[in-house]
């Protein structure tokens, strides 16, 4: 086969302009999701072949601007100028040119070789907005492609133009951002002096992006200013430089800087756009209505998270009662012809443990996560999470956060794993470690299992459903606690509210099928290895010691038979452990209501697993990450202990 | 949209969301109590929570009909 050639490509845009629903149309399954080295910020690459090339796509954090608020916008800029991707592809959303054309300008400040993708234009054209894609890229001088990515509808053209601009076959000429003369002015001066100084950081960086972003303070290019000899000098002439525009102002030097790029964007968009009917109400917006309002709201978004358990609850219940009979039968057949051929603590070895394991992991595990990760696609790729962030805001600053917190909060019912990365989504150091402190009390997909399958099952769903109640009102009153107890004031709510849209299948399924990838490659070798492990302790004896080490705890003060402090030793590993450890050890029926309850309480608080210990590390630091830690084993046993001793008085 | 009032990085960060000063707004709707307000600007919807929004100023343009 012929030698193909190389392209790189890079995605960039706003969040919520339909750029993951580009990168899946363009990649497909060839993906592969990770972080940025040494960052917290997930880094999506995939590959795809298109005329005779192999097309390395990675698409860029979804950010709002190229300014330093955020890890993202950082990253994210400095892989446009410092890896110098052949092409990159901005994707902008129709339906909010003016918005999206605010981080255009920023790229073409970057003087980065780019090809707009007009994307959404369906959507757009719903709320009776037609953009003239020709003009668009005759006033940007850059190529414009309509596209709808979520159809694939376009893709091909913007690939075929990707190609030919890479190839140097499309003429651009990118505009030209100009600001007012008085800014202008001191860009000059800013811009000769940085030439004059810096010539090895002016090959990486644009010199008139770097005398801008000085002028607007930007935190990342002050810093990497300093490191250079005349550095701090001048940082303060553009210190000095910034005070005079705001004297002229009477504003901020970046809030100018941004009204001005404004100011183009709104005159490109309004100079390309017309309104061709007036914006008819859609469902979409009578949908909007009515789950934002402030009364039909709260009954909806109960609602939907009350069917949404329901839903994992019993079609994870089917699944996991078929596979676990026929993998049963398999197992007990396999170990069977083992006996034939090796020792006896040999096949139980490779029979309980390892063999005992995976089947555990696939019937006790997947079949609640999967539903899950489903449903969790959907309410992402719909629209209704912001809802439910904006319904719960107030609640939220109760506990000194505010309603973007909802959302990690939502996912921690999955894992807490994705919860903690995403208190990203919060602004402040201080934000992060609160909402931090709060997801890992929430009960994952795992913990409920455990809830559902030791309690639901033999006590009654009712009382599962009050130890869930319960959490909650711990989780608020800790909250509280926290809140009141970390210096520091607590911050507003600004979200953009992205307009609802029927999620695609093809999407859907491919968010479940990494997340759900990630989940075995990660869950599975902990699950088995624990479960060798345990058997060999089981095999060889040292079971009984540590037994006997535990049971004041585990027997004397929460009434637990002490065996059971070995399942919930594993569950730091997992969570599901506890329970799939619990009923290797000994028949669940054999454990009174009380046990249950009290076993299904310890579980659920006392310990993040060691993946969201890690992923709390690697957010929070060790310090803060062992803070949680402690706290969370403390008040399991505290309550657990209380619980048995209250609650042997009625049952 | 007047302008607004607040820290450093409040200001600032509203700017780049398309608040800037002199900027149109619509006011879509309020969140109970004293809940967050949700914003048109630049075509685009925005929530605010309570405290945020208070500190934009606004100066009304023309009665319009609201039902928040």
């Amino acid at each position: 086969m012929a030698e193909r050639k190389i392209l790189r490509i890079a995605l960039a845009g706003n969040a919520n302009v339909g750029k993951s629903a580009l990168f899946n149309q363009l990649t497909g399954l060839n993906q592969v999701v990770g972080n940025w080295p040494g960052k917290t910020v997930e880094r999506a690459e995939g590959t795809l072949f298109f005329k005779g090339y192999t097309i390395r796509v990675i698409d860029l954090p979804g950010i709002y601007s190229l300014s330093t608020f955020s890890m993202e916008e950082v990253v994210s800029r400095d892989y446009i100028a410092v890896e110098k991707p052949d092409v990159i592809v901005n994707v902008v959303d129709a339906s909010a040119l003016e918005r999206n054309l605010y981080f255009t300008v920023q790229l073409l400040e970057l003087e980065a070789p780019i090809v707009i993708d007009l994307n959404q234009v369906d959507f757009a054209a719903k709320k009776g907005i037609k953009i003239d894609a020709e003009k668009l890229s005759k006033v940007l001088g850059v190529p414009v492609i309509p596209t709808v990515a979520i159809t694939g509808k376009g893709v091909n053209e913007l690939l075929s133009k990707v190609v030919e601009t890479a190839e140097g076959k499309t003429k651009t000429k990118p505009v030209k951002i100009i600001y007012g003369k008085e800014i202008e002015e001191r860009i000059k001066k800013l811009e000769e002096k940085v030439l004059e100084h810096f010539s090895q950081l002016c090959q990486v960086y644009p010199s008139r992006w770097i005398a801008i972003k000085l002028l607007e303070r930007d935190s990342d290019v002050i810093g990497k200013i300093k490191n250079y000899a005349d550095g701090a000098e001048i940082v303060i002439l553009a210190e000095k430089l910034a005070r005079e525009i705001e004297e002229i102002h009477g504003e901020p030097s970046p809030v100018i800087i941004a009204s001005e790029r404004y100011a183009f964007a709104s005159s490109v968009a309004r100079e390309v756009s017309c309104f061709e009917a007036p914006p008819r109400i859609t469902f979409e917006q009578k949908l909007d209505a009515v789950t934002t309002h402030k009364v039909f709201g709260y009954p909806i978004l109960a609602a939907v998270f009350a069917s949404i358990f329901a839903l994992i609850f019993f079609g994870g219940n089917i699944f996991s009662t078929i596979l676990d009979e026929n993998l049963g039968i398999l197992l007990t057949h396999i170990e069977f012809w083992l006996s034939t051929l090796l020792a006896q603590e040999i096949v139980e070895l490779i029979c309980r443990g390892l063999l005992a394991g995976i089947v555990a992991g696939i019937t006790i595990a997947l079949p609640y996560i999967v539903p899950f990760y489903i449903i969790l696609a959907l309410l992402e790729d719909s629209g209704y999470l912001p809802r439910a962030a904006f319904l719960m805001d107030n609640i939220m600053h109760k506990i000194g956060l505010h309603g973007k917190a909802f959302i990690p909060i939502i996912l921690g019912y999955g894992c807490n794993v994705p919860a903690c990365i995403g208190c990203r989504i919060m602004e402040t150091e201080r934000e992060r470690f609160l909402a931090g402190f709060v997801v890992v009390l929430i009960p994952c997909a795992a913990t409920t299992v455990i809830i559902l399958g030791l309690v639901g099952k033999y006590v009654g769903i009712h009382v599962a459903l009050a130890l869930y109640l319960f959490d909650l009102m711990l989780i608020f009153a800790l909250g509280r606690i926290a809140f009141k107890a970390l210096p520091g004031e607590a911050v507003g709510l600004i979200m953009e509210m992205p307009a609802y849209k029927m999620p695609s299948f093809k999407n859907v399924l491919l968010k479940t099928w990494s997340r759900t990838k990630d989940f075995v490659y990660k869950a599975f070798p902990i699950i088995i290895a624990g479960s060798v492990v345990i058997e060999g302790f089981m095999v060889f004896g040292i079971l009984n010691y540590v037994v006997k080490v535990m049971s004041p705890i585990i027997n004397g003060w929460l009434g637990l038979p002490a065996i059971t402090g070995i399942p919930l030793i594993f569950g730091i590993l997992r969570k599901e452990l506890t329970l799939i450890l619990l009923a290797e050890l000994l028949p669940l029926q054999s454990l009174t209501a009380v046990q249950m309850i009290v076993y299904s309480l310890v579980t659920m608080i006392y310990i993040p697993c060691i993946a969201t210990i890690a992923a709390c590390v690697r957010e929070f630091g060790w310090r803060r990450a062992m803070a949680i830690t402690v706290i969370d084993i403390s008040l399991a046993f505290l309550l657990g202990g209380i619980a048995f001793h209250i609650l042997s008085l009625f049952m | 949209m007047a302008f607004t009032r607040g820290g450093y990085g409040l200001v600032r960060r509203l700017a780049e969301m398309g608040l800037t000063p002199g900027t149109e707004i619509r006011i879509l709707r309020r969140g109970p109590f004293r809940g967050p307000l949700e914003i048109e600007v630049r075509g685009v919807s925005l929530a605010l929570g309570y405290g945020v929004a208070s500190k934009v100023f606004v100066k009304p343009q023309k009665l319009v009909k609201d039902n928040g």
